[in-house]
């Protein structure tokens, strides 16, 4: 096989098909994000194979002079079809557009990788989508290495911050807040996730108003580090109303 | 050499349509130059026709010149069905199969959140009002359509004719979706894993 020829495998991103009929493809791999081309895609035999969220082993074929990578071959390697249901669905594109937002092409992210499989796994099995949703939304944002500051004022430096910064999502003292505090099982989370497990975290989940205030908490975090997200408009419409 | 700058406009313009990249439109502008003046201005004319007289059907969304399409209209139709579809383009091709007498519903999309497709930015709403006898149509009452869901098999389809299965169960209405299942014609050999196992869960009956 000529250098030209690539084997990767990676769970699909986005996909767009052009008005030609082509798919463009975002994936995530182990070994960084991949953009690539099949052409023909929405009509021909490897459609079915081209889906969100499907986990694919794909051989692509570029030029020096190729924009993109020609997708040649493709071999299913896992699907989630439960993730189409409405009350899962907002959540994995949440997951996907923020994996596409943080990693990048040519970066080292078997870790990401990891962790986004295993976030769409959770959303797609488990009875609290929303819960994994949170949680795997924090661990995203701290892999990529934005980490909520949550063990000391994120102004003045002081210990044990307890209210919301408007702005930013990361905790403040009660002298530098605009807020009020938050509850203590909400502070314990965001000061817990960056050295728990995703196991321990998802053991103890918070609900009602507290789940709210981490919504609120992840999408000024998020609004800071990664920018515009669109999936919140996705998101059912408890986890909405908190955003 | 540079090219006159009618030329270059007639290039930009041709390359912004889908599928048309700057080599095709480069040869698509050297092609209108060499046609006679009166073809230049009769494709000139339909291209303002079409933009002029084309519209959305008030009822079902597909693509008419009149008010009502010609399926609305259609007193041959049966009023009780309706199908939903993502594309005015999937209707066309639902009517080449010659197997479907009843009414359409285009969508225009399907649900999409990283896309910002929302459900509120397809055309549900009306779909309601449809079921609901708002369009002074015979049949009235919800429960007595039967709305056949032929959004496309991905991802994005599905989960909006999941949303709509939830949102018109409730109101008694009857629902189906189109069936997934192998292409006529072709070898088993060589049908995709996903497509064959849909088709194996989707198996019928063929002894009484």
């Amino acid at each position: 096989m000529s250098s030209r020829h690539s084997n990767r495998s990676g769970i699909v991103l986005r996909r767009h098909v052009t008005t030609g009929g082509d798919v463009i493809l975002t994936l995530l791999t182990p070994h960084g994000k991949l953009k690539a081309i099949a052409r023909g895609g929405a009509r021909g035999v490897l459609q079915s194979r081209l889906n969100l969220f499907q986990h694919i082993a794909l051989q692509t074929y570029a030029t020096p002079r190729s924009d993109l990578p020609t997708v040649q071959q493709v071999t299913l390697e896992g699907a989630l079809p439960r993730l189409a249901d409405p009350a899962r669905y907002g959540y994995a594109h949440l997951m996907a557009e923020l994996a596409d937002a943080l990693y990048q092409e040519g970066e080292h992210t078997e870790m990401a990788f990891d962790l986004f499989s295993g976030a769409l796994r959770g959303i797609s099995h488990h009875a609290d989508p929303e819960w994994v949703a949170l949680v795997m939304g924090f661990k995203l944002l701290i892999l990529a290495g934005f980490v909520p500051r949550a063990v000391t004022c994120a102004r003045c430096g002081k210990p044990d911050p307890a209210h919301p910064d408007v702005l930013t999502g990361h905790l403040v003292c009660a002298s530098c807040a605009e807020l009020p505090a938050l509850a203590p099982d909400v502070v314990a989370f965001l000061r817990d996730v960056p050295r728990e497990t995703v196991r321990t975290l998802m053991e103890r989940p918070l609900r009602g108003e507290r789940r709210q205030s981490l919504w609120r908490a992840l999408e000024r975090f998020v609004g800071l580090h990664v920018g515009e997200v669109r999936s919140w408009r996705g998101l059912p419409h408890e986890a909405m109303q908190a955003v | 050499m540079k090219y006159p700058p009618s030329l270059v406009a007639l290039i930009r313009e041709l390359s912004r349509l889908p599928g048309i990249g700057p080599k095709s439109a480069q040869r698509l502008a050297f092609h209108l130059f060499e046609q006679p003046r009166e073809d230049i201005e009769r494709l000139a004319g339909a291209l303002l026709d079409a933009k002029r007289e084309l519209q959305m059907c008030k009822r079902c969304f597909n693509i008419t010149d009149r008010e009502l399409c010609d399926v609305c209209t259609d007193p041959g139709r049966d009023r009780a069905q309706i199908c939903v579809v993502e594309e005015p383009g999937d209707v066309i091709a639902i009517e080449r199969s010659g197997e479907y007498r009843g009414l359409y519903h285009v969508l225009h999309g399907a649900i999409s959140p990283m896309n910002g497709v929302s459900p509120e930015k397809l055309y549900i709403k009306p779909l309601l009002g449809r079921l609901r006898g708002d369009d002074n149509d015979v049949v009235r009452r919800p429960e007595d359509f039967e709305v056949i869901l032929a959004t496309s098999t991905t991802v994005e389809g599905e989960a909006t004719s999941l949303y709509l299965q939830r949102l018109l169960e409730p109101l008694g209405t009857t629902v189906s979706r189109i069936a997934y299942g192998l292409p006529v014609g072709g070898a088993l050999e060589y049908a995709d894993e996903v497509t064959l196992g849909r088709a194996l869960a989707g198996r019928q009956r063929v002894t009484k």
